[in-house]
């Protein structure tokens, strides 16, 4: 076996000039940044079992010129490895894990001193707060190579960090800060210089106040200020001025100079910025997932004042930021995350062009005349009533009292311009924009309605009106007879016919027919309303989107509305009034469809297509339920079939209240899908394909007049515009990095896996304690995971993951009672880029109120019907408070229906396993807490539920098959003792992992692990009662490896059953199995006639880099070998 | 998650209340004592890690009030004055913590450092003792877990030296010594460790400690240290160099854990019978007792210990603006 590939933390950073080394896991990786792409450049591994805690190059000389003889220390645990910079960066140079240096104790942070020569010197803490150097002679025995000196106080250290005294003449004087378990701050000096150790090193001074653990501390690169981090969720500054150059005893200070409130969470470290004149500034990292800077005034009150956040680094499955590096400029920092993320972010904002936000409240007082001169009527205050962006450069707004302004952004400042003045718009809402492109230029088509039921048209490009100020003036048209309550245009522009725009005028009046235009664009200046249609709205329908879709003289719109619902109108003779095809209810619940969007037609491409051709769409919706979602609409016109199908769904909980939806390629590598809506008070620009907030801010909540756009051209293509009315003001907010991917490393699960499988056809699911469920794709070239989409659904962390044995559904279980069924279809990740990944249905709560009910196992097989179709399956769910719950779930029906239940005992279950035999019979097999496993023959409740076990003609397996009446109308049926056939005591406590070999048969080969660190084999023979229904275990045989593994053996996987001697005869297995002690053991079995079970034993050993493994899979890589999938804390893969 | 709610989900939760323990944990001692007649016999026994203090209630209630009514159901029998049996020898139960801990009746609660060398003698004051002759020693300590596992590991293997450390300089030879342990990647190496020490060495898992859960705890049974081994907090064992001629071992001691081959895996114990509650169960509770009455859940004997937390918690809320501290 040999480590291929790993995810997981990353635990250190060190900038190398503009490059990056990283620690991670066992890894030194080296990444490029100097060029617009961020490159792996290479990855080398250090050490046998340590994770990169920490990266060190030696200093560089006085005029910062890295030395040429440069050295690089790697240090993790009690290991450390000391290279040459030049050795390393050279890609043919491999490192060896067996130059690793074992160290006396724990290092928490070390550094280079002044080398002897060529040989190069360190120092190094240890968590004992004890100072140790090195002299890297690897001429001389190791122990010799070390000196100890003593320690002014030998207590457990969470935090240390050593500094040179550059201040001193001699730079081997060294200042330690350390934070101890119990919440104090010490500071010590050590002079390195001499021969002789001191017999007494004293401490300096010992900082007293944080309330927890000391996770980091640091000073100041002037040596006058201290910083310390810690569980109170503080960060504390300290003068150390006195204490550095003192000499006389251990000063006591219990008051900081400042204390930093603001994290919310723990905090994990801290650094010293470059000094502004007058203030001190600090970078803190923390649990939180925020990274602040702070900045404290050396005049006046010393206060610890946060400057800026930098909010949900890692958020998408993020717990933790373990490392931070700042770049040597001091204008951007790395970050990395327990997440495998890596992340660059900038801190100078000051800067015109990483300016990412910039806000402005507009004065329109001083464009407008004052609000007496506005004819009749009290004079009321004026406000901006409903807005247009055009782009992200400018942007119309309707004001209440009957103005119309345009706003120009692409100049700095921002330039108002008048465009009219119509007491008929006054207090006017409707108004709308549809764009189309001209030459490759963005052009707009602006319609404006009065109270009267009049539209006006006007198109704009780039800022400036094109049509004639006399026929603005003038050309209001007459489209309804009452006041129209809003435009809404069609976001798709037809390839056929590129000088049409449709729009869908809608008025208060329920129940009034919409009026669709269409809109000739084509003399650009004067668009002009070619044909137009009465559209009769379903009941209850109020339009919020439509879509309009025309091909080869066919013409569809589609309508979404306010209560969740799609209506399907196919528009024929101008002028005429149309009834809907087809409605849709409940697409968005009942919620209101934000948007609609074509993303593709996959129409009938053969010669013989003609008009009459099914078409079938590819559509995006958007809506307040939280989701965006795609659909494929199947239009046969000939047969008269509308038919939707939803393929995915997305709830992103980062957007609860989704607006729209847009697909961004940028290269023609990356392809970006940015979701924007609200979230609470924050206006939410989110990047669904990297996981992360690509911008937000706070507006105050989506209760107001707002718009929103992207930038139309394409040098405009990474900004944005959100404006908004707030207090009866105009606030303009541009963004400008909307599409910055700050990601050098791709992000995978924030928290430990707790559950992976592998479907039949290779996508791999993890569910972890983030409470995220991640497909991905193995990529058998690099071994590197490849992520294909996530969903955050679960509200607790993941129990369990099922696929089903096709691999088109898996269903999932969580705390709470949480059961889930998913469809997974691949097969749209040719047409839209993404997997679609929809959450069908959820498993019923049950009434009784039983708190954190956890879902342990699941165990999912197929059924079909009696003429053999699918029906969908029969799943198995055991849970924390003993229960067993059976259901069959109805592909069809898309859901869940209790066909059986029962308690075991009062244990938890954790496992559940379904098995048939070649004779029809039906077998469940549970185990749980209590060490045993139980069979239970449930052939006869079965048939009662009209399932049972029949074998497949064409092949000579056993499948599932339901028949008699509709499952839905039976009482459950009871699962009782009685079923029990067997319940054999096999661990002394929880059996944390069972896999059985043969799904089917009359041979049951049963493999459990547990708590207790033991391995059982089993080998049971299952024959059908004499006369009637049902099993009976006729042998038995176990086999309890005990003491398999160090600790809790978690996870098994079987590799094969072919004996792996070469023409033995005997019969035999191969598995592998994993527990918390991180080693990986391949294991070979041999087995005898009957139930016999021969020698066992161990072929292979290796250690993993997964802390807390849970599960191992197997993958096919497609030429008959197979890879090992580890999940945990990470993932690791693994070539067999 | 409200106390009803905690009852149901952790039945040890709501036995501890019921019975006036300070903390769930102290059915552990209870099952591992159950397992292993840890308490045979015991009359002098140092608790380490004490606070908030459940292990040595188990300790004051088996050893001191022995045969006396002690299983009450009343809340807050701390304040009971509790009879020593004259029959018996004089009992002695020393518990340190960093932490202050509320008294016990019958147990000596000192404020101390475990790993200070000025603790022994302490100790041993108040043992009334010149010389090892404890029976038993146990400690639950556990530290602040950051999710790194490694760290979090070493840093409770280092705990748990400590307090073998401190064991070695009280126990008398035959004496036993209790400890909580995480079961990571390298524990082998911890329990070779302790097999030096004693003859008999076991990993137990008691029912009532969370199967979900990395915790475990060795019992060491019949303290036979090395021939001329000098215990001493001065020079601890395993804790890292505290002279220049310990570096040579330690070295050699890191080298062990690349060598699977030469780790000893000790013999695992699962205690607590099966018919005792099941920490990872969910359990149905009635709404009434069986008398019909009904069930009240009650509040925890000692309050948890203020988060290390409180004052930022405290902070942000006097400022309000939502718990928005900062805004960008």
């Amino acid at each position: 076996m040999k480590s291929r590939s790993y995810v997981g933390p990353v635990t250190s950073l060190a900038f190398l000039g503009d490059d990056l080394f990283v620690g991670h896991g066992l890894e030194l990786k080296f990444f490029t940044l100097s060029s617009s792409q961020p490159l792996l450049q290479w990855r080398k591994r250090i050490f046998k079992r340590e994770r990169i805690q920490g990266i060190q190059l030696s200093p560089p000389t006085q005029d910062g010129e890295p030395v040429s003889d440069a050295n690089v220390l790697l240090w993790g645990g009690k290991r450390f490895q000391i290279l040459q910079l030049a050795d390393l960066m050279n890609p043919s140079f491999n490192t060896s894990i067996e130059e690793e240096i074992p160290a006396p104790d724990w290092i928490l942070h070390s550094v280079f001193l002044e080398p002897d020569g060529k040989v190069p010197r360190i120092a190094m803490m240890t968590a004992h707060n004890t100072i140790l150097t090195y002299r890297h002679d690897q001429g001389i025995e190791l122990a010799s190579r070390y000196k100890w000196y003593p320690s002014p106080e030998r207590c457990l250290l969470y935090s240390a960090t050593l500094f040179r005294d550059s201040m001193v003449q001699t730079s081997d004087n060294l200042v330690a800060i350390a934070g101890t378990v119990f919440g104090e701050v010490l500071l010590w000096k050590l002079d390195t210089t001499q021969e002789k150790v001191p017999e007494k090193v004293e401490l300096s001074s010992r900082y007293l106040s944080h309330e927890g653990s000391v996770f980091g501390v640091s000073i100041s690169p002037e040596f006058s200020y201290a910083a310390s981090c810690s569980d109170d969720r503080t960060i504390r500054v300290w003068d150390i001025e006195a204490d550095i150059t003192g000499s006389e005893g251990c000063r006591e200070v219990k008051e900081p100079l400042a204390i930093g409130w603001g994290h919310q969470a723990r905090i994990w470290g801290v650094r010293f910025l470059q000094a502004e004149e007058g203030y001190v500034r600090i970078i803190s990292f923390s649990e939180d997932l925020t990274a602040k800077v702070w900045s404290m005034r050396l005049n006046g009150s010393k206060s610890l004042i946060c400057t800026k956040t930098f909010k949900n680094l890692h958020s998408a499955s993020g717990k933790n930021i373990w490392s931070l590096a700042v770049h040597p400029s001091e204008r951007r920092f790395v970050t990395g995350g327990a997440d495998s993320g890596i992340a660059s972010w900038n801190i100078l904002e000051d800067v015109r062009e990483t300016l990412a936000i910039k806000e402005t409240v507009a004065n329109l007082e001083e464009i407008l005349p004052p609000p007496s001169t506005l004819g009749a009527g009290k004079p009321t205050k004026d406000e901006p009533r409903k807005y247009v962006a055009l782009g992200s450069r400018s942007f119309i707004v309707a004001m209440s009292s009957g103005w119309l302004l345009h706003c120009n952004l692409s100049q700095p400042g921002i330039e108002w311009q008048k465009v009219g003045f119509w007491p008929r718009i006054k207090n006017m809402s409707a108004m709308g924009a549809g764009m189309f492109g001209v030459d490759g230029t963005c052009n707009y088509v602006v319609a404006l309605g009065d109270n009267t039921g009049k539209v006006l048209l006007q198109t704009w490009r780039q800022g400036l009106l094109l049509t004639p100020a006399d026929s603005v003036n003038q050309d209001w048209i007459q489209i309804c007879d009452t006041r129209p309550s809003d435009i809404f245009f069609s976001r798709y522009q037809n390839i056929e016919d590129p000088h049409s725009v449709y729009a869908a005028v809608t008025t208060f009046k329920p129940d009034t027919p919409i009026q669709l235009l269409k809109i000739n664009v084509g003399t650009a200046e004067i668009p002009t309303i070619a044909q137009s249609w009465s559209l009769i709205p379903p009941d209850t329908f109020p339009f919020t989107a439509i879509l309009v879709y025309a091909c080869e003289g066919r013409i569809f719109c589609l309508a979404g509305s306010r209560h969740g619902a799609f209506a399907l109108y196919s528009i024929i003779a101008d002028g005429s009034t149309i009834n809907p095809l087809k409605t849709w209810r409940h697409v968005h619940d009942d919620e209101s469809i934000t948007s609609l969007a074509l993303k593709g037609i996959s129409s009938q491409t053969d010669a013989n297509a003609s008009a009459d051709s099914p078409i079938e769409l590819l559509l995006t919706s958007t809506g307040r339920s939280g989701a965006y979602k795609s659909h494929k609409l199947f239009l046969d016109t000939a047969v008269q079939e509308y038919e939707l199908f939803e393929i995915n769904a997305v709830y992103p909980a980062a957007v609860p209240r989704v607006e729209n939806y847009h697909k961004f390629t940028t290269s023609s590598t990356a392809e970006y899908e940015i979701i924007y809506g609200f979230r609470g008070r924050d206006f939410v620009l989110w990047n669904q394909t990297l996981g992360l907030e690509a911008a937000s801010y706070d507006c105050e909540g989506g209760n107001r007049s707002w718009d929103f756009s992207f930038g139309a051209d394409e040098d405009a293509q990474s900004e944005g515009l959100f404006v908004f009315t707030k207090s009866k003001k105009c606030y303009v907010v541009e963004f400008k990095q909307i599409l910055r991917n700050p990601l050098l490393q791709t992000p995978f699960h924030g928290r430990e896996v707790k559950t992976l499988a592998i479907s039949s056809q290779g996508t791999i699911a993890t569910g972890a304690e983030d409470t995220i469920i991640r497909l991905s794709s193995l990529d058998h070239e690099t071994n590197q995971l490849l992520p294909l989409a996530f969903r955050k659904t679960h509200t607790t962390g993941l129990q369990d993951l099922v696929w089903s044995p096709c691999g088109g559904w898996l269903f999932s279980s969580g705390s709470v009672e949480e059961v889930y069924s998913w469809k997974i279809n691949a097969e749209t990740k040719l047409q839209s880029g993404t997997v679609g990944m929809l959450r069908e249905a959820v498993y019923e709560v049950s009434t009784e109120n039983l708190p954190d009910l956890r879902v342990c196992g699941l165990d999912a097989t197929t059924i079909y019907t009696e003429n053999g179709d699918h029906y969908g399956f029969l799943v198995g769910m055991v849970r924390s408070d003993s229960s067993i719950k059976l259901a069959l779930y109805d592909i069809a029906g898309k859901k869940f229906t209790t066909i059986a239940e029962g308690h075991y005992k009062t244990s938890c279950l954790l496992q559940i396993r379904f098995h048939l035999t070649t004779y029809g019979g039906i077998l469940i097999i549970t185990a749980g807490t209590d060490g045993h496993v139980t069979f239970w023959d449930i052939t006869e409740t079965m048939s009662t539920c009209g399932v049972s076990a029949k074998p497949i003609t064409s092949s000579d397996s056993v499948a599932l098959s339901l028949n008699g009446p509709q499952a839905s109308t039976l009482t459950p049926a009871k699962l009782r003792s009685e079923q029990w056939i067997l319940s054999q005591p096999i661990h002394q406590n929880s059996i944390k992992v069972l896999e059985i070999l043969n799904r089917e048969g009359s041979e049951i080969l049963l493999l459990t692990g547990g708590d207790d660190t033991a391995i059982s084999v089993s080998r049971v023979i299952c024959e059908q009662h004499a006369g009637k229904l049902g099993t009976r275990i006729s042998g038995m045989t176990t086999r309890l490896l005990e003491r398999a593994h160090a600790s809790a053996v978690t996870a098994l996987a079987i590799l094969s059953t072919k004996p792996s001697v070469p023409n033995h005869q005997e019969k035999g297995i191969e598995f592998l199995s994993s527990g918390v002690d991180q080693q990986v053991k391949k294991w070979c079995i041999k087995l005898g006639e009957d139930t016999a079970i021969g020698s066992v034993e161990v072929v292979e050993d290796i250690y993993v880099s997964v802390p807390d493994v849970s599960s191992l899979a197997l993958i096919d890589t497609g030429d008959n070998t197979k890879k090992l999938v580890v999940g945990g804390v990470g993932v690791e893969v693994l070539e067999l | 998650m409200g106390k009803s709610s905690k009852d149901k989900r952790d039945s040890y939760y709501r036995l501890a209340k019921e019975q006036g323990y300070r903390a769930r944990s102290a059915y552990k001692l209870l099952q591992l004592d159950a397992q292993f007649n840890l308490f045979k016999d015991v009359t002098r026994v140092v608790d380490l890690c004490a606070a908030p203090g459940s292990w040595s209630q188990v300790l004051s209630r088996s050893l001191v009030a022995k045969g006396k009514d002690r299983d009450h159901n009343v809340v807050g029998s701390e304040t009971k004055e509790v009879q020593e049996d004259q029959s018996k020898p004089k009992v002695k139960i020393v518990a340190l913590d960093l932490q202050p801990m509320t008294p016990l009746p019958g147990v000596i609660t000192l404020q101390a450092d475990i790993t200070h060398p000025s603790t022994l003698p302490l100790v041993l004051k108040h043992l009334e003792s010149d010389s090892a002759n404890v029976d038993l020693v146990v400690s639950d300590g556990a530290p602040d877990v950051t999710g790194l596992h490694d760290l979090d590991e070493y840093i409770q293997a280092q705990l748990l030296l400590a307090a073998l450390n401190l064991a070695t300089c009280v126990l008398r030879p035959g004496g036993n010594f209790v400890a909580k342990i995480f079961r990571g990647r390298d524990v082998a190496e911890l329990y070779c460790k302790l097999r030096i020490f004693f003859e008999r060495v076991t990993v137990a898992k008691p029912r009532s400690s969370r199967g979900s859960s990395i915790e475990a705890f060795v019992v060491c049974e019949n303290y036979t240290p090395p021939e001329g081994f000098q215990p001493s907090l001065e020079n601890p064992i395993w804790t890292g160099p505290t002279r220049q001629e310990d570096i040579a071992g330690q070295i050699a001691e890191v080298s062990l854990d690349d060598a699977p081959n030469g780790r000893w895996v000790a013999p695992f114990v699962a205690c607590g019978d099966l018919s005792e509650w099941d920490s990872d169960a969910t359990y149905q509770l009635p709404d009434t007792d069986e008398n019909g009455v009904k069930r009240v859940s009650i509040d925890p004997i000692q309050p948890p210990t203020a988060p290390p937390y409180k004052t930022a918690i405290e902070m942000r809320r006097k400022l309000g603006n939502g718990g928005k501290i900062d805004k960008i």
